[in-house]
């Protein structure tokens, strides 16, 4: 089974690397000096590794984002728990700050990813069986990469008011 | 010469050694574990050591400001000692006077002292309930902690009852600074229930009527009540911890954002001071 991921994972590196030969210049950062500006100095990088790079960073996101809805704290967490112990905010809803915290940081370090980020941001807070708390969390964070990247509309379904009225409450975020 | 040179580094040394005593001087039960009293110090320590600017929703704690010196008043007039987890209630707590009048008459709230032993409450405002147990009976009690006996003439007793409070982290590591920043927002939740007066006295938790927590006696009636001031401090605390983590501020909003969800839309505003009688 993970042979086949091995095989499947290098078959999208390859296609990904020769997509990127056919059309260079696309990718190549290149600075030409003009009369308003300055330039200090030209750079030039390798298309080959710069696509698989990508490429191998973005599959590496998509794992993140998968692994993190995995654990996306649903109500049925409470079922279960005494009523004493739902007395403060459950050890689950903590634990998925850690994982947000995860997407957040690999967004900083490639702001390509953003709109990915958004989706998923987007996704958990229309997702119906989650807890108020995390969607409310959820819708603040995609409206601010959808505010990041213009090119990120979402569309949100099923947000309850109550999501929506917590979410704007929420202190901004400082990542 | 060498001497006093000699004595004058001892005595530094030992100015050094003692520290700046800390804002909130609790006393400790002998059931507090010695871990335990070691990491509330330290939380204590983080409490003193906060640094904020920000005066919004100040008044809502009857604060001026946010600054560390105004929590820690806040908190000293709320809490005074915590017990253990093994507390024994039925052996500390005795009968002082009976026949003692409360005034305003007392009213039937019965918070479960026993019941709520069995459970996994994170941390009990003991005094409060201690206090209310002693007004319905129309009886004086008074708790034996740490050798002491505190006559309970009014909710604010202040004495807490810590269970399963170290449970709840951000960290795995239970000093980490961010693990005290939770735990001092429960504390600072505990202590608001020292507060309130008659119908209202220790500002009780309501049942939900609606979201996650339907039917659990999880939610906020008072617009100033325990859930609300849990979300004040965590946000203040959120605000000064500019070197959280990202996941670890997250953690920090998703309390927040728990703590709001738990406000039923009807809260009221009530008269949080809170009520006492001649000892």
């Amino acid at each position: 089974m993970s042979r086949l991921w091995g095989i499947a994972i290098s078959t999208i590196l390859i296609l990904a690397a020769c997509a990127m030969f056919r059309n260079p210049e696309k990718e190549s950062v290149e600075v030409t000096p003009t009369n308003e500006t300055p330039v200090v100095e030209t750079t030039t990088v390798r298309p080959t590794e710069t696509a698989a790079v990508r490429v191998h960073e973005s599959l590496k996101f998509d794992e993140l984002l998968t692994d993190t809805k995995a654990k996306l704290p649903t109500r049925d967490i409470l079922q279960g728990k005494p009523a004493e112990e739902l007395h403060q905010p459950p050890q689950e809803v903590l634990d998925i700050g850690l994982e947000f915290g995860k997407i957040h940081e690999a967004l900083k370090e490639d702001p390509r990813l953003v709109s990915a980020g958004a989706l998923f941001f987007g996704e958990c807070a229309s997702q119906d069986d989650l807890l108020t708390s995390v969607r409310a969390v959820c819708l603040r964070n995609a409206r601010y990469y959808e505010k990041k990247d213009p090119t990120v509309k979402l569309a949100l379904r099923n947000v309850p008011q109550d999501v929506e009225r917590i979410a704007g409450e929420l202190p901004e975020p400082s990542f | 010469m060498r001497l006093w040179v000699g004595f004058g580094f001892c005595l530094l040394f030992f100015i050094a050694g003692c520290g700046k005593p800390k804002q909130v001087s609790l006393k400790y039960d002998s059931s507090v574990p010695e871990e335990q009293r070691t990491l509330f110090d330290s939380d204590l320590e983080v409490l003193d050591s906060l640094s904020l600017s920000s005066t919004a929703d100040a008044q809502m704690m009857d604060i001026p400001d946010f600054s560390a010196p105004s929590l820690a008043a806040w908190l000293s007039h709320r809490s005074k000692a915590l017990v253990g987890q093994d507390y024994d209630l039925e052996r500390n707590v005795g009968v002082l006077r009976t026949s003692n009048p409360y005034l305003p008459r007392p009213f039937a709230l019965d918070l479960g002292i026993a019941d709520r032993r069995e459970g996994k409450i994170m941390m009990v405002n003991l005094g409060a309930a201690v206090y209310m147990a002693g007004k319905k009976e129309n009886w004086l009690l008074g708790m034996k902690v740490a050798g002491e006996t505190i006559t309970v003439t009014s909710p604010r007793a202040g004495v807490f009852q810590i269970h399963e409070l170290f449970k709840l982290k951000v960290s795995p590591s239970p000093s980490a600074r961010i693990n005290s920043l939770v735990r001092l927002s429960i504390l600072f939740h505990e202590a608001r229930h020292s507060d309130g007066n008659g119908a209202v006295t220790a500002l009780p938790h309501a049942i939900c009527t609606s979201g996650d927590y339907e039917g659990l006696p999880a939610c906020e009636r008072f617009q100033r009540g325990p859930y609300v001031v849990s979300r004040i401090t965590t946000e203040k605390f959120l605000e000064a911890c500019p070197e959280c983590t990202d996941g670890e501020k997250e953690a920090l909003t998703l309390m927040i954002a728990d703590y709001r969800a738990r406000l039923l839309p009807d809260a009221q505003e009530v008269d949080t001071r809170a009520e006492g009688i001649e000892p």
